[in-house]
């Protein structure tokens, strides 16, 4: 799992590559937690994401959560079909602004 | 023996310390170097040793002989020389002697011959008168007794002038000496003179054969003269005054020719006295032999060379006889004789002046002996030399023991101190690297020689350093490893609890069959099933998001709010309701926005219906039992719902389908789907479908089933370790035939 984050502003990217199994799930979602002070809009670019454990999905289910509480913006983009697929299947993905 | 005795040593050698190895070592050393030494130098040694004692020998022996030749040479050169000596000292003696005779022989021809230029003058008669000594007088012999022609009368009162010349020749030289003049004519009338050694003879007293009785011509000696017509010596004589005596003659001539002769006595008391003994004091014996082979002169008084008559020639001694042979012959040399019982060494020279012969006598023994006595000194000498060589080799041997002493003592006391003070530092190094040993790394080893020792000490303390940071690393990770496996080892408790196990129902209904293969780390996968009423089943399969402990907590709550929703139900069982209020309890108090995929389903054994809802899950799989050839499909995707837990507000759907008798379910979990080979390589839907079509799932029994697709899935991961929990559930409904 690489993790790099692109702040501008309130507006915060996070880029995620390679895969991400159940300990880097754990790291990223200290991570992602850490990072959101002051931001109003997220981005998660997920293009180099290949894999993803379910896991996994809760980071964007709490950084969603946090982002509804201070009335902020989430989306998820260059989301991959395998990526999509989970999060579809799962229906995490529902209510979420993914492209 | 000998081999316990090698083993023993060995093992001895093996297990001596360093500082008993540095001190064999140092010995050893010594010890080699010594005795090396001590062998070149006892063979040096031993080689003077001999070298003295066989020249020694050798060299005395030499030297004793040189000394014994050297010696009797001496003795022989100093017999020669006194021999030499007596011969030359007789010869003057005799010569002038002889030299006296002719002068007044001289003296009385010239009177004899010329009386007419010689005044008468008269000498005492010794029948008259008493003559003193060293007196010239006259005596008239027998022929002249009954008186004396006028001629012969005038012819006395001529000669009485001899009395000047004798007095002249004679009176400085004779006085005081044993001597005695005769001047005898052929007339019958001597003009005689007495000397004597004796102070106390006064008066001259002569034999009767010299004084009535004497008749000159009748006399050896006065034919000797008459014969020889020359200066002569006689034979012994018996002299005017009694005692043997040899004389000198020398003829005298008046006109006529021969008229007497002069005689000179000479006492060989006399001679023996005071020449002989002078001369001859050096030797053991001396004598003077004449032509005769008569001793004349000796220094013995008796035995076999006592002075005497007898013709030594003819004497019953053969060498003494041979000697006195050489002797009469006038032969200059030496030989060993013995006499009276002793053996001599003889010299004798000749003394030409009268033909004899002077010889001196050395005793054999006494001269051996001196050259023994000399042989014997030198050989005292040696062995004293011999001795001292001895004791300087003793002394050099004593004080290379003690040299030893002092090599195997000093330097061995050297190294003890020098090697107790290495091993200090080696001990200090020891004690330190077994305090590091026993754990205590911040112990520092504090060395500072400037040597191996201390850069050896130095890499301990690095060692030290290092092993503390090392242990400090893997205590952490070991006390992280194992808190970890204590908590993998609580979740796997807690999930293998929470699954049922027991799959006998003793129905006919349904079969029915579940198995979950945990991974290292436990995924949270459970199923469930349990009836409701007689002809209702539950079933439930589900993944908990996360891994570990929280995940099995998390699982158990699920399962529990599951089961007590589900049981509160009454039918027809309103699955979606059940599954809302689920969802509701589980968003509660749920920070961490843990969620769980479940499908769950209710399933009517009678009618076969089947009303279930997807929360998030994997679709299923069903298989239809067709005509010919059973198809498995997947359920469709549009039935899914979201995942429990996640939002309060997410609504669910019931789904429903309708199961024909010997219909099929197959649920599972994401690790089958997801299950990796070692490439990262998923395992897919697509092959899971693949391989339930191509079993023959129909005659399978569910267990199976199940065990076939956990086959393929192990062959497709091919040793990969498991990442997820691999979870499965077989359904067949049989209805109620």
């Amino acid at each position: 799992m690489e993790v790099q984050k692109k702040r501008d502003g309130a507006t915060l990217t996070i880029y995620l590559s390679g895969r991400i199994n159940t300990a880097d799930a754990r790291e990223l979602k200290d991570e992602v937690e850490a990072a959101l002070e002051g931001v109003r809009t997220l981005v998660f670019d997920l293009e180099g994401l290949t894999y993803i454990v379910s896991a996994g999905l809760r980071v964007f289910l709490i950084a969603q959560n946090i982002l509804d509480d201070r009335e902020g913006h989430m989306k998820l983009i260059h989301v991959s079909p395998f990526v999509r697929n989970v999060l579809e299947m799962t229906r995490i993905g529902d209510g979420m602004n993914i492209s | 023996m000998v081999e316990n005795a090698r083993n023993y040593l060995k093992n001895r050698l093996r297990n001596m310390t360093i500082r008993q190895r540095m001190i064999l070592l140092s010995f050893a050393n010594i010890f080699m170097t010594f005795l090396m030494m001590s062998l070149v130098y006892l063979v040096g040694i031993l080689a003077v040793w001999n070298l003295v004692d066989n020249h020694g020998r050798e060299w005395s022996a030499r030297i004793a002989e040189y000394v014994k030749e050297n010696s009797d040479k001496q003795r022989e050169l100093h017999l020669q020389r006194i021999t030499a000596e007596a011969a030359s000292d007789m010869d003057m003696c005799l010569s002038s002697i002889a030299d006296d005779a002719k002068c007044l022989a001289v003296a009385m021809s010239r009177i004899l011959k010329a009386p007419q230029n010689y005044a008468p003058r008269n000498l005492p008669d010794i029948h008259r008168e008493e003559i003193p000594m060293n007196t010239v007088y006259l005596l008239r012999g027998k022929k002249l007794a009954r008186g004396i022609s006028p001629q012969v009368k005038q012819e006395i009162a001529s000669a009485a002038n001899m009395e000047d010349v004798i007095l002249s020749v004679t009176h400085t030289a004779y006085v005081g000496q044993s001597r005695t003049v005769f001047i005898s004519s052929k007339h019958g009338y001597s003009i005689c003179a007495n000397f004597s050694s004796d102070p106390t003879e006064t008066t001259v007293k002569l034999s009767n054969d010299y004084m009535d009785d004497f008749e000159a011509t009748k006399h050896s000696w006065y034919r000797l003269s008459q014969e020889t017509d020359d200066v002569a010596f006689t034979t012994f004589l018996t002299g005017p005054r009694g005692n043997t005596t040899i004389g000198c003659v020398a003829p005298f001539y008046d006109a006529d020719g021969f008229s007497g002769t002069v005689i000179i006595y000479n006492n060989l008391r006399y001679l023996h006295q005071e020449i002989m003994e002078a001369l001859f004091n050096n030797a053991d014996c001396n004598i003077v032999m004449n032509e005769g082979g008569q001793i004349v002169v000796s220094t013995d008084e008796s035995g076999e060379l006592a002075a005497g008559v007898d013709d030594v020639r003819n004497s019953s001694n053969g060498d003494l006889a041979a000697v006195a042979r050489r002797m009469t012959t006038m032969e200059n040399g030496d030989a060993v004789i013995s006499v009276n019982g002793l053996d001599y060494y003889i010299n004798f020279v000749p003394i030409k002046k009268v033909g004899w012969s002077a010889a001196s006598l050395m005793r054999k023994d006494v001269a051996d002996a001196s050259v023994a006595s000399a042989k014997e000194y030198i050989s005292k000498g040696f062995q004293a030399f011999k001795e001292d060589v001895g004791q300087i080799f003793f002394l050099l041997i004593a004080s290379s023991l003690v040299l030893l002493g002092l090599l195997l003592v000093v330097p061995l006391r050297l190294s003890l101190y020098l090697s107790r003070g290495f091993l200090q530092r080696v001990n200090l190094l020891v004690d330190g690297v077994q305090q590091i040993s026993g754990g205590n790394f911040d112990q520092k080893l504090d060395i500072r020689t400037g040597d191996e020792i201390e850069t050896l000490a130095r890499s301990v303390n690095d060692m030290a350093d290092k092993l503390k940071e090392h242990i400090a690393t893997l205590t952490k990770a070991t006390a992280e490893k194992e808190h970890y496996l204590a908590e993998l080892e609580v979740a796997s408790n807690i999930q293998n609890g929470a699954l049922p196990q027991n799959f006998e129902f003793h129905r006919d209904d349904f079969e029915l069959f579940a198995s979950m293969k945990a991974a290292r780390e436990v995924g949270g996968d459970f199923y469930d099933f349990f009836l409701l009423d007689d002809h209702h089943l539950a079933l439930a399969i589900a993944d908990v998001s996360g891994k570990g402990v929280p995940a099995a907590l998390f699982m158990m709550r699920s399962k529990t709010i599951l089961a007590s929703q589900a049981r509160g139900a009454s039918p027809p069982f309103d699955v979606a309701a059940i599954l809302s209020a689920a969802n509701r309890q589980l968003c509660q108090n749920n920070g961490e926005r843990m969620f769980v995929t479940m499908f769950f389903g209710v399933l009517d054994t009678r009618s076969g219906e089947f009303r279930y809802v997807n929360a998030g899950h994997n679709p299923p799989l069903l298989c239809r039992r067709a005509e010919g050839k059973a198809e498995w499909s997947y359920f469709p995707m549009e039935e899914i719902d979201p995942v429990l837990g996640a939002r309060k507000k997410s609504t669910y759907r019931n789904a429903r389908l309708s199961l024909a008798p010997g219909d099929m379910l197959f649920f599972y979990t994401d690790g089958v789907t997801e299950a990796m080979d070692e490439g990262g390589t998923l395992y897919t839907e697509k092959r899971l479908k693949e391989t339930l079509d191509r079993m023959d799932s129909a005659s399978l029994a569910v267990p199976d089933i199940l065990k076939v697709v956990e086959e393929d899935i192990a062959s497709h991961t091919a040793g990969a370790e498991q990442s997820d929990d691999i979870t499965m559930l077989g359904l067949r409904f049989r209805g109620s035939q």
